[in-house]
Formats: C-alpha cells, sequence, structure tokens
C-alpha cells in the first residue's frame, strides 16, 4: 500500500514550504470563524428560547437521553484525541519511512466519527417516531408547557447542522486518509492532515457546547 | 512543556513544533474528567447557576481543544486573533439579541413603547415642577409630542358607505368572469399572457 514518499514542491506562488503551510491555515482558521458564525445564529437563537420560556427548556429537555449525549461526547472527545496524534505521527514520520500510525489513527477518527451517527441515528428515529421533527411534523404531546415544538426545533437543527459537519468531516478525514495510505504524508508536508484536524476539532469544540445546552439543562 | 524543534529536513519546514504525545494524553484525561464534571454537576439543581456552571465546564474543554489540539497556544498569534476577532463578533451578535429579550419587562403595558423608565422620568420632573412652584406639569403619556394614551383614543369613523358604487367587485360577479387583479385564461390569448408571466 505504501508507494513510498512522495517529496512534496510547494506552490510556485509561495516563497517556501513554511508560507505554504502557514497560509493554508490562516485560510481554515478563516473558514473556522465563519462556521462558528454560522452555528452561532442557531446558540443565539437557543439563548433567545431558554430566556423566553425558561420553565418549558427544562421540561422538555428531559425527553433527551442524557446517556446517549455522553456516549456521544465520548466518541467525539477520543475521535479529536486520535486525530491530535494522527497528526503528531505525520509530523515525527520521516522521510522513507512507514505512516502506518498516521492510516491507524486517521481510520479510528473516521470510525468513531461512524459511532456516532450510528448513535444519532438511534436518537433521531426514536425522537422522530415520538413526533418531536420542527413545523407541520410537531405531533408531540408529552410536554405540559406550551411552546415546546421552539426546543425540540433546535434540537434538530443545532444537531442536524452538526451531524451535517460530522459527515463532511468523515469524507474530508476520508480523502486525507487515502492519501496518507498512498504516501503522501510525511514531517516535510502534513498539511492536509493538520488542517483536516483542525476542522475536526471545530466539531468536537461545537459539541462541547451541545451536549451541556441540549442534554443537561434539565 | 517541553518542546521538540523539529527541524530534521532541509526542505523548509524549520522551526515547527512537535508537541509531544504526553501532552495530548494529559488534555485527553482532563477533557474526560470534565465532561464527567458537568454530567454529575447537571444532576444536582443549582437553580439560576445551572447554565451558567455548565457553559463555565464547557468553555474549559473548548479552550483546552482549541489551544493544544487546534495549537493555537504555539501556533502563530495570527490564527488565535483570526479565531478571536470571530468570537467577538458573535458576542455581538449574543449582546444585541439579549439587550433586547431582558429589557422587554420595561416596557409600559399603557403607553406602548414607551418604557416604564420614561414615565418614572416625567413623575420626578413634575415633581420638581411643583416644587419650584413653576405650574407646568408634563402630561402623562406625553413627553415631548403629545400623544393620547391608549384609552384616550378612539378609532376613526369608518368611511361612508355607498352602497351601489362598491363592494360588487370584490367577490366574483355574478357573470363568472374572473375577478379584478386576476387574468381571465378564456378571455386572453396564452401567447399574450406568457410575457407578463415571465416578467415576474
Amino acid at each position: 500500500m505504501n508507494t513510498g514518499i512522495v517529496r512534496r514542491q510547494h506552490a510556485h506562488h509561495f516563497a517556501s514550504a513554511d508560507q505554504e503551510f502557514s497560509a493554508s491555515k490562516l485560510g481554515m482558521w478563516l473558514f473556522l470563524v465563519t462556521e462558528v458564525l454560522l452555528f452561532g445564529g442557531l446558540f443565539v437563537g437557543y439563548a433567545y428560547g431558554q430566556s423566553v420560556y425558561p420553565e418549558m427548556w427544562k421540561e422538555a429537555s428531559r425527553y433527551l437521553d442524557w446517556k446517549l449525549g455522553a456516549l456521544n461526547t465520548l466518541f467525539l472527545i477520543t475521535s479529536s484525541f486520535t486525530m491530535v496524534m494522527g497528526v503528531n505521527a505525520a509530523q515525527r514520520n520521516k522521510a522513507g519511512e512507514m505512516n502506518g500510525k498516521l492510516v491507524g489513527y486517521l481510520a479510528a477518527t473516521i470510525a468513531l466519527a461512524g459511532c456516532f451517527l450510528v448513535v444519532k441515528y438511534f436518537e433521531y428515529s426514536h425522537k422522530i417516531h415520538d413526533g418531536m421533527l420542527p413545523g407541520i411534523y410537531y405531533t408531540f404531546q408529552g410536554v405540559q408547557s406550551a411552546n415546546a415544538h421552539y426546543f425540540f426545533g433546535l434540537y434538530f437543527l443545532m444537531t442536524g447542522l452538526h451531524g451535517f459537519h460530522v459527515v463532511i468531516g468523515m469524507i474530508l478525514l476520508g480523502w486525507v486518509l487515502v492519501r496518507a495510505m498512498k504516501g503522501h504524508f510525511y514531517s516535510g508536508y502534513y498539511t492536509p492532515v493538520e488542517v483536516g484536524g483542525l476542522y475536526w476539532h471545530l466539531v468536537d469544540l461545537i459539541w462541547i457546547y451541545l451536549f451541556p445546552l441540549l442534554y443537561l439543562v434539565g | 512543556m517541553s518542546l521538540e524543534n523539529h527541524s530534521a529536513h532541509d526542505d523548509g519546514h524549520h522551526g515547527h513544533f512537535v508537541v509531544p504525545a504526553a501532552a495530548y494524553v494529559a488534555v485527553f484525561i482532563a477533557l474526560l474528567v470534565l465532561t464527567v464534571v458537568t454530567v454529575a454537576v447537571a444532576q444536582v439543581d443549582l437553580g439560576p447557576a445551572n447554565l451558567p456552571v455548565a457553559m463555565l465546564v464547557a468553555t474549559m474543554k473548548a479552550s483546552l481543544v482549541a489551544l493544544v489540539f487546534m495549537q493555537l497556544k504555539y501556533d502563530d498569534k495570527l490564527n488565535g486573533l483570526v479565531f478571536i476577532f470571530g468570537l467577538i463578533f458573535l458576542s455581538l451578535f449574543f449582546l444585541f439579541t439579549l439587550l433586547d429579550v431582558f429589557s422587554r419587562e420595561y416596557i409600559d403595558p399603557k403607553y406602548g413603547n414607551r418604557t416604564i423608565a420614561t414615565e418614572q422620568l416625567r413623575a420626578m420632573q413634575n415633581k420638581a415642577a411643583d416644587k419650584s412652584g413653576v405650574n407646568t406639569p408634563v402630561k402623562p403619556g406625553g413627553y415631548t409630542i403629545d400623544m393620547p394614551a391608549k384609552d384616550e383614543w378612539q378609532p376613526p369613523p369608518p368611511p361612508p358607505t355607498t352602497p351601489d358604487a362598491g363592494l360588487t367587485d370584490v367577490g366574483v360577479p355574478a357573470d363568472g368572469a374572473a375577478p379584478d387583479g386576476a387574468p381571465d385564461p378564456t378571455s386572453a390569448a396564452p401567447g399574450s399572457a406568457a410575457p407578463e408571466s415571465a416578467a415576474r
């Protein structure tokens, strides 16, 4: 599988490989800021709903299973750890060496992301069965307080947008994994590993806030 | 925290620090512990402190991820600056939304968009005017523009109805033609109606 180290020549519009690496990272950080603002709209919607309907919020939150949320937190934190160990393995990978460690860590990260989505699937199918989907599909009658559809609508929007990012991250890291198996990454060039890792950590970062906000306020 | 300078190769990739794996393991364990803390704290009802405490623990976790896993601690400061500016703009978003939410109780139910604070100010002005002997009390509900209060307000009289001049063209006429505004597909050729719908 390992076809040997491919020496990378930096693109001609960069002065050095260092500059290319820094520019790629800065670009990723700028993108991550737009991601934070994208999720920010939903977080502001959360702050509004929680302020206006605090009692309903608590009551509705109890219908989410915090054990499943905690399990998913465990999956994502562990995947962030394997991701960063993958970057570490790439940084330490001398030219000409096997990079099986990097491949293993990337595969573990993708597998943990898959575990996250499986748990999410069971959560979603249970909630859809109970009629908690937003809009005209909301038929759930269990919450006594008014306007509980607001909470569950936000639940689906926030975790849905986050789950979408998990899927995108799996595709992105899958591409990095294929390139790692071809032996493209070594200590002199690992930009896709690093930048893909940044994206993956942001997905973890957002879940770190989503978990207590949605599952633990009740 | 000791860092090893990774510059073993002469390919222009000098000066990138490789964070020792032990630091990552330590942060990983800290994240697991803080997750247990969040769940444990959530089982205790702290009243209004519930949400702030949960957010505090989440922010500690997020800081660990951003500083060590995302390497902001070791990185070019520009990346951290970009991220912090994003957070500042996010906080503006929160600030002005929550200013609105938490100031709604000050809106006077009687005088609408004039706030209770305005009425309190007016009462103070009236009190001061009485003391000074200048008899110019400000009317309630009128600060600079004298508007009638809601219970003094009368709806304008309805317009005079002329039974033979109006109202018949609102409903569907007796002859079955389409009401005004909707083009009649039977009277207009399809070719003549198409440019109008395409222009919309």
